[in-house]
């Protein structure tokens, strides 16, 4: 890696302790078959739990925090604003310009601050799942910047981010057709994990018979219109299957669907200005 | 009405309220906004926090890496601080290699962390001249809305307060370190230092914690740190207009 010279140098190489467990603790096999190290079931939509906030950043036009489990992101949306490359700037319609990055202390092992490959695949992702849900040709000549910054990493980090960037849009008042949610899943032979953790994201349970059907898929959905804006998908999976793990992550995003409108009503109605009575 | 005024006139606007000595949100000259501390939220961190000061949010995470003491001091390790301020935390950072203004504070930090000595260097070695622990402390600003330096060291501290690093031993046989997860020690932390901003207004006045608007009508910025025995670790006052030797008494 090149020396940075912009930042407080430490040594040159250095290793993370989980690579020198014990040899005692290292080798911890999945729980049974049916339940989930917290509890959830396989092969039901049982998303986990989450909380979202909006509006928490001053200096944003519009942010919103999420988090589902131990997943931690936060969003901010800057614009519109003149675009800064001039040679860029589009008569017709606005651009979305999106960065995701990941904090150095989000994963087990220490990320470093230059953004590498991983990140910038996750933010093409992003803009690509975000741009049929907002409206551009309102925004002639501008661009709307989307920063999401990743806290803590314990997996679906795509899918979230997609929700918790779309609530930032719709709280800065960008104008949307829809909002658009995420939803992850992990196949794993016959049965499915719907919204992983870091650990049955990386994890292989090979006890589960055949190794066929093993991948994960993430979706990003726009309920009201009942459309497919991305979708990801990783290792192998059958054509059925496949098809299965689309309908059960549309499933799993309009559960989340509800929490997210009435976050965002709530916070519109703090900002707004206070009846005449 | 008073918004108008604000945009086109921003420094007559502050002026008016400090001729009734007070500030535009309603503090004093020397109030402090409202602190509040999180403690320990990042799970996948050896220690973290997170503060907010009025609206600057600043998060701080270590993560403690393993790696050999430098040549010159075989008994010490290391504590590598930066702060990153990202495009998201306000509109004035732009995306890519840290700013002036992150590399000053990086380096101010790692002045206090020497200049302090809130970690003796010598805690961190485990096994003279061969092994030692690396920590990273990573602060991020989340919402930068002025006196960045201050958020920044609350939460260098209350997140080195909260790191559990894990156990570490060499086996004799094999010359390989063993983690034990499950065994984590806190670090020994020797002194508090806690820091103040102040901005000097038009050469005369001195006002404490500043937000980003006064911040940036200021003519000087001068921030002072001292530990809990009430000695100077650090004092950092960077170029601009000199002050007059009267408010320094102040501090």
């Amino acid at each position: 890696m090149p020396t940075d010279t912009k930042r407080v140098r430490g040594p040159e190489v250095s290793q993370s302790p989980s690579l020198f467990l014990w040899k005692s603790a290292a080798k911890k096999s999945t729980a049974s078959n049916d339940a989930r190290v917290d509890g959830r079931q396989r092969g039901q939509v049982d998303v986990r739990s989450v909380f979202v906030r909006c509006g928490l950043i001053s200096q944003a036009k519009g942010s919103a925090y999420i988090e589902a489990g131990n997943t931690k992101l936060i969003c901010c949306v800057y614009g519109p604003r003149e675009t800064e490359r001039k040679d860029e700037t589009d008569m017709k319609s606005g651009r979305l310009i999106t960065d995701m990055r990941f904090a150095p202390f989000s994963c087990r092992e220490r990320g470093s601050w230059i953004q590498g490959s991983d990140e910038k695949d996750l933010s093409l992702m992003l803009l690509e799942s975000l741009r049929p849900g907002v409206c551009l040709h309102k925004y002639p000549r501008s661009q709307i910047e989307v920063n999401v910054m990743v806290l803590e990493n314990d997996g679906s980090v795509l899918a979230h981010a997609v929700t918790c960037a779309s609530m930032a849009l719709a709280d800065a008042g960008i104008e949307m057709y829809d909002l658009v949610l995420g939803c992850s899943i992990r196949q794993e032979g016959a049965t499915y994990l719907i919204d992983p953790t870091f650990l049955e994201e990386n994890g292989c349970n090979l006890a589960s018979g055949s190794r066929e059907n093993l991948g994960s898929l993430t979706v990003a959905f726009l309920p009201s219109l009942n459309q497919i804006s991305g979708l990801q998908s990783d290792g192998e999976m059958g054509e059925d299957t496949l098809t299965g793990g689309v309908r059960t992550c549309i499933e799993g995003c309009f559960k989340l669907y509800p929490v997210i409108q009435q976050a965002l009503s709530k916070a519109v109605r703090r900002k707004a200005p206070p009846s005449e009575s | 009405m008073a918004a108008g005024f604000k945009t086109a006139e921003p420094l007559e606007y502050h002026r008016s309220f400090l001729k009734e000595n007070c500030r535009p949100d309603g503090r004093e000259l020397g109030e402090f906004r409202t602190t509040t501390l999180n403690i320990g939220s990042i799970s996948t961190a050896d220690g973290s926090a997170l503060v907010k000061i009025g609206n600057t949010t600043v998060m701080c995470g270590i993560k403690g890496e393993l790696a050999n003491p430098p040549v010159d001091a075989p008994n010490k390790g290391y504590i590598v601080p930066n702060v990153d301020l990202p495009p998201l935390c306000s509109s004035r950072f732009r995306p890519g290699p840290p700013g002036e203004q992150a590399q000053a504070a990086s380096q101010f930090i790692a002045d206090v962390i020497e200049g302090s000595a809130v970690i003796q260097k010598e805690d961190l070695c485990i096994v003279k001249g061969k092994l030692c622990w690396v920590l990273y402390c990573d602060i991020m600003c989340l919402d930068y809305d002025g006196n960045l330096l201050d958020a920044c060291l609350i939460a260098l501290l209350a997140a080195l307060k909260n790191a559990r690093l894990p156990e570490v031993t060499v086996n004799k046989e094999t010359e390989v370190p063993e983690v034990n997860l499950e065994n984590r020690r806190s670090l020994n932390i020797h002194k508090h230092p806690v820091g103040a901003s102040f901005i000097v207004f038009d050469d005369s006045i001195m006002i404490v914690d500043p937000t980003a608007e006064e911040e940036s009508l200021s003519t000087a910025t001068i921030t002072v740190v001292t530990d809990e025995e009430e000695r100077l670790c650090a004092l950092h006052k960077p170029g601009q207009r000199t002050t007059l030797s009267s408010p320094l008494p102040l501090l």
